[in-house]
């Protein structure tokens, strides 16, 4: 049994430390200029920035041009990123960033088909109507911009209140009241569509 | 709703955003308020819903599109790396100080005032057995470039007196030009070389 813990307590741990020195190798090639290297990068996280930047900016097109925009800028900005702390909220808070203005050039948030970008459907699509999504989504593109993104990245993108207020450059607190407030109105908008 | 707690409270509580002890207080408080309860439960049902968009996922066809579009920027070299920039402008930097450094230094050069010198005859009347003195005047160059004028005007001095015979006594006028075309200095000098 003693032999067996530390056995355990490696092969738990290996595969996150593996993943997180190749990860350092990926970025050194990048940083040095390797695009191969920087492929893989958006590979891994393409899909995450694109669904932020849709849910922040409503319009498809807006969307993929906010995702480029973000991986430019972070080929561009890579050698000022720490290696020491998580990649993710770095992208994302450029992602919040490119979005923000981007969405001041174009402040248009429409969302005219909510299936523009997105291909799939989950299984929750069968518990709640096509009507409930369009609800939802106008709710979503109601909501100020910072609520919008602080309920996003909590509620959807699934980051801790820390992580959206490292993200959002704000306090957790303030994260705490956007986020609540962004649920009220939310929940507003689902009870009026109920009715 | 007129409770302790804010419907903000209870928008934190249902996914669990607040501190545990509080969270505790709300969950004590939930069991006899039923205001509070039914918030709770219409926030957990439409928090259910929005969550619920997470399934959506985004196409294939949009995420290569994104991707070879950064990819194609990068490649054709209109996008490089930062720290490739920074040796052009490194060497931009250099090249300013080096200009800002000439111009600077020229600035400095120090442009003495220029020296004329006048005789002016004196009627012998005045002064009878005085020699006539007649001054070579010298400046001294000073290594302060950035002097102002009067101080430079002021280094000006007679170095030597020539004895030039029992003459008519004369006045010699130093007229010394500035930089400042508006500003010329005269210097009177009489026959023992001091200013009158």
């Amino acid at each position: 049994m003693e032999l067996r813990v530390p056995a355990l307590w490696m092969s738990s741990i290996e595969p996150e430390a593996d993943a997180k020195a190749e990860f350092a190798v990926l970025l050194q090639r990048a940083v040095a200029g390797d695009v191969s290297a920087f492929e893989q990068i958006i590979v891994r996280y393409e899909r995450r920035v694109l669904s932020l930047a849709w849910r922040m900016l409503g319009r498809p097109e807006d969307a993929q041009d906010a995702s480029q925009e973000v991986f430019l800028r972070a080929f561009r900005y890579l050698h000022r990123f720490d290696p020491g702390r998580p990649f993710e909220p770095w992208l994302m808070k450029m992602t919040v960033n490119v979005c923000h203005d981007l969405g001041k050039k174009r402040p248009q948030y429409t969302l005219l088909d909510p299936d523009a970008l997105w291909s799939t459907r989950g299984p929750h699509d069968e518990l709640h109507s096509q009507e409930q999504k369009e609800i939802l989504y106008k709710a979503l593109r109601e909501l100020p911009e910072k609520e919008r993104a602080a309920v996003v990245l909590r509620d959807i993108e699934g980051f801790s209140t820390a992580e959206v207020a490292e993200i959002l450059g704000s306090s957790e607190a303030t994260v705490r009241s956007q986020i609540s407030t962004a649920r009220l109105k939310i929940r507003k908008a689902v009870k009026r569509g109920q009715q | 709703m007129n409770c302790i707690y804010s419907e903000n409270d209870i928008a934190l509580f249902v996914e669990g955003d607040l501190a545990p002890e509080k969270a505790g207080e709300v969950q004590e408080h939930l069991e006899f308020c039923a205001a509070c309860r039914e918030l709770a439960t219409d926030l957990q049902q439409s928090q259910t819903a929005f969550k619920s968009l997470r399934q959506d996922t985004v196409s294939t066809a949009a995420l290569l599109s994104v991707r070879a579009r950064v990819l194609s920027e990068i490649r054709e070299s209109r996008v490089k790396p930062a720290w490739g920039r920074w040796i052009y402008a490194t060497a931009g930097a250099m090249f300013a100080a080096v200009i800002g450094l000439g111009i600077a230094s020229q600035m400095r050069t120090p442009s003495l005032p220029q020296v004329q010198q006048v005789v002016l005859p004196v009627p012998p009347t005045q002064r009878t057995v005085a020699p006539q003195l007649s001054a070579s005047v010298a400046t001294e160059r000073s290594s302060s470039a950035a002097t102002p004028v009067r101080a430079r005007a002021s280094r000006t001095r007679p170095v030597t007196l020539v004895k030039a015979g029992n003459e008519a006594p004369r006045q010699t006028v130093v007229k010394l030009f500035t930089d400042d075309p508006n500003i010329v200095i005269y210097w009177l000098i009489d026959q023992t070389g001091g200013a009158l």
